[in-house]
């Protein structure tokens, strides 16, 4: 469990919330109180922990959802309506940070692929256990936040993310899982099997990985030279250390702040999926 | 700490059960968090609008553990002499002076004297000290803690992460039992990072249609189920809007009352339109209000 909270916390540091040691050990503390089985426990534990500003509660609660994706106990018809989450987007507060589904605007960077050809794509990569191409389908659809200029409104990229995300947790998966059904009825699935379809998914989420940081650094690299800072970025922690330096100029925080936190999702999405296989290969045992 | 039989609360279930029976009516988030503050024995920083129950929580988790609700109302000034402790100034120089009468002169030893007049006897609690000192559960409640200086709320951070007063000329005060502490803010400013660690933070916003319909029906007794469903319906339509000061929660049962007290069972727009000064504080928001109530609602 301190290892899947480990992680958390690094996704979330990645996606730009400023969790301090403080914070996590807090956390690490606070769940050893609670029951784990209940799912809105634990998400209201970790916020109540690890966010401390209203303005994060929306990264978070994405973050959170993407992270721990609770595909499987929605069989048990859980509603997350009434949390936290559901109000977010409505509440007349939350005009700061993401600006959930906004007008959709951003078509891509001249990708010539939709959304769902990706998503296809993806899918069939895992399907065949492709490396290659699922790294392929990685960089093309990281690629596209690459197109991402500095300034330039960032409700619509993150539009789009909302759209990969969506196409890809509830087709791309309830199609794996009702292939997995239909070819294999009960025992399909062999160990050896389930490690490649996880290597195949580790990858995807290493390349996407390695994608968001680059952005992330491509971006802020690019403002440096623009104020003639020196904009040099340490590695692939420094995002963090970089939205301190920005954070001189408030509007220009703000900007970095959206755009880390766009790419620490995209890393937690491809996470999110390999999480999500990994349920099907179990239940399919 | 580790006593188990110190905590107050089994689970986060059983918090939102007791203060459901306090008429307070909580939410996941609510619930978890002050059952953490107490497993964690850290404060709770609660943000949000205002009139939205953050400082009625406080109130609320104060009666259910019938515990002693020690305020600090704070505001821009404030400072240490009205949050943590005071010498009593006039107490002290009496005090001085009747040894000289008694004793006369010379012969009184200033140290004794010194020594005597930075007594407890001498020393003037404020809400953060008494908290501390209290023998009885407390509950503390710093109130709008956004209002007071940078320097002031360094002040706090002793209290709230050490449980304790450092008093230069008496030593250490610590707390013989950890009192529950609640520290409100309406964000009318950033809080420090080094407040927002020791707290654990909970963002109480406004309820969803749901949830304030149950709030006006346990809060305004007699009311109609659907009345209470009205009203709620209506509120969420006005906080939709573009205006001035949305209204709160605290005005929702306001209103409430008021169309209980005037005996009405449903809501029509005439009704809603008369009374709406009370849910609405400024003259241009009725207005705008008015016309939508009347516009596009039955």
């Amino acid at each position: 469990m301190l290892d899947v909270l480990n992680s958390f916390i690094v996704e979330l540091r990645q996606a730009g919330l400023p969790v301090s040691m403080t914070e996590h050990l807090d956390a690490a503390s606070a769940i050893a109180h609670i029951d784990l089985v209940e799912r809105s426990t634990f998400k209201a534990t970790l916020s109540a922990t690890l966010v401390k500003s209203e303005d994060h509660q929306a990264a978070f609660n994405t973050a959170f959802e993407v992270y721990f994706a609770d595909r499987v106990f929605n069989d048990d018809g859980e509603v997350d309506e009434n949390d936290v989450s559901g109000e977010s987007s409505e509440s007349p507060s939350d005009a700061t940070g993401l600006k959930g589904p906004g007008r959709p605007m951003g078509g891509g960077g001249g990708s010539a692929m939709s959304a769902e050809e990706l998503a296809e794509m993806l899918a069939n990569a895992i399907r065949h256990d492709n490396k290659d191409l699922a790294s392929q389908v990685a960089k093309e659809s990281v690629s596209r936040f690459a197109g991402m200029e500095p300034g330039r409104p960032v409700g619509g990229t993150y539009y789009l993310y909302r759209t990969l995300r969506n196409l890809d947790l509830d087709s791309l998966l309830e199609e794996l899982l009702e292939e997995q059904r239909a070819q294999g009825s009960g025992d399909a699935m062999t160990s050896l099997q389930e490690r490649l379809a996880r290597g195949a998914a580790r990858q995807v989420s290493d390349e996407a990985r390695d994608r968001a940081i680059g952005v992330q650094q491509n971006v802020l690299g690019h403002r440096g030279r623009d104020t003639g800072e020196a904009g040099q970025v340490v590695g692939g922690s420094g995002g963090h250390a970089e939205r301190r330096e920005g954070s001189r100029d408030l509007g220009r925080a703000r900007d970095t702040d959206d755009i880390a936190r766009l790419a620490g999702l995209v890393v937690a999405d491809a996470k999110a999926r390999l999480e999500l296989l990994h349920c099907t290969l179990e239940r399919n045992r | 700490m580790t006593e188990k039989e110190a905590w107050r609360f089994e689970n986060s279930a059983q918090v939102a059960e007791q203060l459901a029976a306090v008429d307070y009516l909580a939410d996941e988030a609510i619930a978890s968090t002050v059952f953490l503050a107490d497993r964690l024995a850290k404060p709770v920083l609660v943000e949000g609008p205002a009139g939205t129950g953050k400082t009625q929580l406080a109130k609320s988790v104060a009666e259910l553990t019938g515990a002693r609700l020690i305020r600090l109302q704070c505001y821009e000034g404030l400072d240490e002499s009205k949050a943590l402790y005071e010498w009593n100034y006039r107490k002290q120089l009496l005090r001085i002076q009747a040894s000289q009468v008694g004793v006369g002169e010379g012969s009184s030893d200033w140290s004794a004297l010194e020594e005597d007049i930075f007594d407890e006897a001498f020393l003037l609690t404020r809400p953060l000290l008494e908290a501390i000192r209290a023998t009885e559960p407390v509950v503390l409640l710093i109130d709008e803690v956004d209002r007071v200086e940078l320097e002031t709320e360094a002040l706090m951070l002793e209290v709230l992460s050490e449980y304790q007063v450092s008093i230069p000329e008496l030593g250490t005060v610590k707390a013989s039992q950890i009192p529950m502490v609640f520290l409100t803010s309406n964000n009318t400013r950033e809080l420090s990072e080094a407040l927002k660690r020791r707290c654990l933070f909970l963002h109480v916003g406004y309820p969803d249609v749901d949830r304030e319909r149950l709030i006006v029906e346990t809060r305004v007794p007699g009311i109609s189920g659907e009345l209470a469903e009205q009203i709620a319906r209506i509120v969420r339509s006005l906080r939709a809007m573009d205006l001035r000061k949305a209204p709160s929660v605290s005005e929702t049962i306001d209103w409430a009352k008021t169309l209980v007290v005037l005996g009405k069972e449903t809501i029509d727009e005439k009704d809603a339109v008369e009374t709406l000064h009370i849910l609405l504080k400024y003259q241009s928001d009725i207005e705008r209000a008015s016309a939508e109530l009347t516009g596009t609602r039955r």
